[in-house]
């Protein structure tokens, strides 16, 4: 029989806590690699940066490891085999490995998306926010039922409005 | 060394059904001792405490045991299954990562054999279980809109709906437009104060935790009452088997913990409440030469019928700012339009359809587009896919899977948990039925989506992460030739013991099921509170 073998950051029963390091840092030859996958991934174009563009990179990538693949093998793995390819050659590598490598592309395409999407240019150029208090106005549910839009359904069952 | 301590009822498994009981129990002046394999789960350990919130809700947070892999959890082998299933091991169960929609039952899923012809109806009605509906929506709290013409008149809820945004009335013209039903979305996520609970502050990270301690999650929801009245829970403690004496009573409840010490607690009254894949398997684990197949077994029902809710979705994008960043993430409304058998289609029964927002650009925008063809989410085309993402609208559906004998969950012969326990192995197919519902539900909210104007859909027959639904697996009945538990949970072979999870169902419907599965489990303590308190009289 075989145990399950479970993951290295898991220290607690039922929640692993969240590294905000990885086990080691990013080496430099990994960090170029990444680099290079987040410039075919998400590339710079003529209206926007590219996740390889954003200021807090090294810090970004850090961050992303440490959550997805924080003994960094992963990313170690992909970076020996890969380390030499760029562009178009890198670009149809990952194309294939996201095909017969599923879980690699989907752990090194998780840091890339989130490095990109979780800089604050890019939450600050699409206007997206981080999950925030938001409550709505205390009447607000009150207006939009009153407006008529339950009619139709009321209408169908011969209920009446629940706000009468 | 084995170590022994006396109950007057173990409870196995803190989620929403242990908590309910072990609080009901309690309350009652019951002494009543949880057993539970995980532990607590910080708010400050939710995903929504980090920046890159979505990362975390996708690894170590991960729906499915298989991905997570906290020590909590015990292997799932589902190479045999369509669907690969959540849940999670801690206090207050899975409902740590639901999505706190909270819809009843409705009066046909309690007859479904008479009504059209397959499967089984339940020994109860619907109206048997409304007190038990209300008593538990009036403690937690629920969010809802009172008059809800898919259901008897009279359902009110204590607090009112949660707002639906400009998400919600985009889907509900759009369902007028179609003649369709609608009504707001019914949540275990108060919009006030209430209890333990706060109000609903919309961040929507819902199903990765709630960070403002509005969703109820039962280790909160229903934990620290239950544990005010005077409820013990043991963490750690992952039950091995369930003891019987040779004239099949419940006797004590064999449990490990988390340094490997076993424990035995002497008891005769046992409930348990591990879901519909955890309780098989103990009851499996706990065979005896006078049970070979496994505890209250003689049926052969246990493990069987599996039912798990296949969710299908279709995802909109929208020109139109929908602020579709908004909580709470579950149903801002639902539609039963499609719920039961209709005479023009060639399936029967339904499917629930509910829309939702979308928070994160990775939930909205990567996630769905991985399906596609490489290069339709991947190079240039990254930009457009998380820009038009900023407003996307989620509909999504569970089907009404029938149960199927074949549909089982067995001990695995492979895989072993952390304690050195078998783990569980689950066969799952989709049946003709189901196929046909999961096709058409997606042709119907695509339907949905066109109506309000959406740009582009994306379909998904297999919702990604879902389901959580473990239904059917000892099956309640009258007859003990072809049930595991009659309608009080009581087993028909083994004295003393009680199942009151989702296990017990007889369909699964197609609603969210854990506001059944909480009035079944208050149904079961109360009747348990009665038998002992006759037990107590007839024995003075």
């Amino acid at each position: 029989m075989t145990g399950t073998t479970p993951h290295p950051a898991v220290t607690r029963l039922s929640v692993p806590t969240v590294r905000h390091k990885p086990l080691r840092d990013v080496t430099e030859r990994e960090l170029t690699y990444i680099r290079r996958a987040a410039q075919v991934l998400v590339p710079r174009t003529d209206q926007h940066q590219g996740a390889a563009d954003v200021a807090e990179f090294r810090a970004l990538v850090n961050e992303a490891v440490a959550i997805v693949d924080w003994e960094v093998q992963t990313v170690a793995r992909l970076s020996e085999a890969q380390g030499e390819l760029d562009g178009e050659r890198l670009l149809a590598a990952l194309e294939t490995m996201s095909l017969i490598d599923a879980d690699a592309f989907y752990r090194l395409s998780l840091i890339v998306a989130g490095v990109y999407l979780y800089a604050d240019e890019t939450l600050e150029a699409i206007g997206y926010p981080l999950p925030h208090r938001n409550a709505p106005p205390e009447d607000q549910v009150v207006d939009e039922l009153m407006s008529g839009v339950l009619e139709p359904v009321l209408r169908r069952s011969g209920r009446r409005s629940p706000l009468d | 060394m084995l170590e022994e301590v006396e109950a007057q009822v173990v409870v196995i498994g803190s989620g929403p059904s242990g908590a309910v009981v072990s609080h009901t129990l309690a309350t009652s002046g019951i002494d009543v001792l949880c057993l539970e394999q995980g532990d607590w789960v910080s708010p400050s350990d939710y995903p929504a405490n980090h920046r890159m919130w979505e990362l975390v809700a996708r690894s170590h947070w991960a729906t499915q045991p298989k991905a997570r892999q906290n020590l909590a959890d015990y292997p799932l082998g589902d190479e045999f299954a369509d669907l690969s299933p959540s849940m999670y091991s801690a206090v207050g169960g899975s409902s740590v990562h639901y999505g706190a929609l909270w819809p009843r039952m409705t009066e046909s899923d309690f007859r479904v054999r008479s009504q059209d012809g397959v499967a089984s109806d339940w020994p109860i009605s619907y109206d048997d279980l409304v007190p038990c509906y209300a008593e538990v929506d009036a403690f937690i709290g629920v969010s809802g809109l009172d008059g809800d013409p898919a259901y008897p008149l009279g359902l009110a809820y204590p607090q009112p709906p949660q707002a639906l945004g400009k998400t919600g009335l985009s889907a509900a013209r759009a369902c007028n437009d179609l003649g369709w039903h609608w009504w707001p979305g019914t949540h275990a996520i108060p919009t006030h104060p209430h209890g333990d609970l706060a109000g609903c502050q919309r961040w929507g990270t819902c199903v990765q935790g709630c960070p403002e301690g509005s969703k109820a999650s039962f280790d909160i929801a229903y934990w620290p009452a239950a544990i005010r009245a005077g409820a013990r829970l043991s963490t750690g403690a992952r039950v091995e088997r369930i003891e019987t004496s040779d004239d099949d009573r419940v006797s004590a409840v064999s449990y490990i913990d988390t340094d490997g010490v076993q424990h035995r607690v002497i008891t005769n009254q046992v409930v348990v409440c591990g879901n519909g894949i955890g309780t098989p398997r103990l009851l499996l684990l706990s065979a005896t030469s006078r049970h070979p197949d496994g505890l209250a077994n003689s049926s052969g029902m246990l493990g069987r019928n599996l039912m798990m809710h296949p969710c299908s979705c279709v995802f909109g994008y929208y020109d139109e700012d929908l602020e579709t960043w908004r909580g709470p993430l579950g149903a801002v409304v639902a539609s039963m339009e499609f719920y039961d058998t209709r005479p023009e289609y060639d399936f029967v029964r339904g499917f629930k359809m509910h829309a939702s927002t979308v928070p994160g650009l990775i939930m909205a925008g990567v996630d769905p587009h991985r399906s596609l063809p490489f290069d339709e989410l991947w190079g240039a085309r990254f930009h457009d896919v998380v820009r038009k993402a900023a407003s996307t609208v989620l509909w999504s559906a569970q089907v009404d899977d029938l149960p199927d004998p074949e549909n089982r969950v067995v001990l695995s012969r492979s895989l072993v948990d952390s304690s050195g326990l078998p783990g569980a192995e689950v066969h799952y197919q989709y049946s003709e039925n189901t196929q046909k519902l999961r096709h058409h539900a997606v042709r119907r909210m695509t339907e949905a989506h066109e109506a309000a104007g959406a740009k582009q859909t994306l379909a998904h027959l297999e919702m990604p992460g879902e389901p959580g639904h473990l239904l059917g697996t000892a099956r309640m009945g009258d007859d003990p030739k072809t049930s595991v538990v009659d309608s009080f949970g009581r087993a028909h072979d083994v004295d003393g013991l009680r199942i009151a999870d989702g296990s017990v169902f007889v369909t699964g419907g197609a609603v969210n099921p854990t506001s059944t599965i909480t009035a079944l489990a208050l149904r079961v303590a109360r009747q348990l509170v009665a038998d002992l308190r006759a037990s107590e009289l007839s024995a003075t």
